[in-house]
């Protein structure tokens, strides 16, 4: 049976920080999750809206370090600001974005606080994951395609869902874990 | 990397393991799954350069000539059997018959797309 570590379930000290200092550990998550996401936008793909996802990786950081407001703050700000930065600010790809990080952060912040020991930070980060793939491949399935065609990409939603959500897990954890800094300082 | 991998799967729960052979298993089956939502295609359009060039029935069995490419209609699916391109990447991808299925042959400046689904059993119902 696996020990909870300092990052599993729910068993996180909250720690806190001084207004500052945390905007300032916000502001640099933001920077290292628009790095991931131009880096991920850069790969060719299927699809032009469909990516790995790795820059969910802040927003877990975010989550598990500084909490839900955290969490969410630093996923509007990437979004918004990853819009900008590749001229798709409020079109089709900007909502996919907008909605699935959202609905993504809000699942991941309910299972962190209300969903007991039954996912550690890996199972919640695939959790995350999916839910951003699912909303995304449903919001384009109604706006764009408009027909069965999506389900075609049932397999790799479900797959790259695994993946994604299993990498961004384990990187979470290490870095929380070796850093403490990052979190308790 | 590795060792954080091990280490990361000492505090996976129960619920994380649950949750990965669930997405596992349901990612590879829904492989399978896909193959089937396949619609079989009646018609087939050919262009050239980028324009539409023939539009041709699956139904009918011909062999014919676009480009540098010889095309081969039979059992309902299409596919290239002979072409001038250096890789034949065409030629190998086979014969392809559901909707929305392509044979794109760069160096000729081919592609072949499955288009129109078969009708219903019937073509229309009055009343």
């Amino acid at each position: 049976m696996p020990s909870p570590g300092r990052v599993s379930g729910a068993a996180v000290k909250s720690v806190a920080v001084r207004p500052t200092t945390q905007s300032v550990r916000l502001a640099l998550l933001v920077a290292v999750g628009l790095i991931l996401f131009l880096f991920e936008s850069a790969i060719p793909r299927p699809l032009p809206w469909l990516k790995p996802g790795l820059s969910n990786l802040i927003v877990v950081l975010a989550l598990y370090g500084f909490g839900f407001t955290a969490a969410l703050t630093v996923m509007l700000l990437r979004v918004v600001l990853g819009a900008l930065i590749l001229g798709t600010l409020l079109n089709p790809v900007f909502l996919f974005s907008f909605f699935g990080g959202l609905l993504a952060t809000c699942a991941m912040g309910g299972l962190r606080y209300y969903g007991g020991r039954v996912f550690s930070i890996i199972g919640v980060s695939i959790c995350g994951a999916f839910v951003h793939n699912v909303t995304q491949l449903s919001l384009a399935a109604v706006l764009v395609v408009a027909n069965v065609q999506v389900l075609y990409l049932t397999p790799l939603l479900l797959l790259a869902s695994l993946f994604s959500g299993t990498v961004v897990g384990v990187v979470a954890y290490g870095l929380l874990e070796k850093t403490n800094h990052l979190v308790s300082a | 990397m590795s060792k954080l991998f091990s280490e990361a799967w000492q505090i996976t729960t129960v619920g994380d393991r649950f949750l990965m052979l669930v997405l596992a298993v349901a990612g590879l089956s829904s492989l399978f799954w896909v193959e089937g939502l396949a619609v079989e295609g009646e018609t087939v359009l050919i262009s050239v350069e980028g324009a539409p060039a023939v539009r041709k029935s699956l139904d009918v069995s011909e062999t014919f000539t676009v480009g540098g490419a010889r095309v081969v209609i039979e059992h309902g699916a299409i596919r290239i059997s002979e072409s001038t391109c250096p890789q034949k990447l065409c030629l190998h991808q086979g014969p392809i018959n559901a909707v929305g299925e392509m044979i794109v042959c760069v160096p000729n400046k081919i592609s072949i797309w499955i288009e129109g689904a078969r009708k219903n059993k019937f073509d229309a119902v009055t009343g």
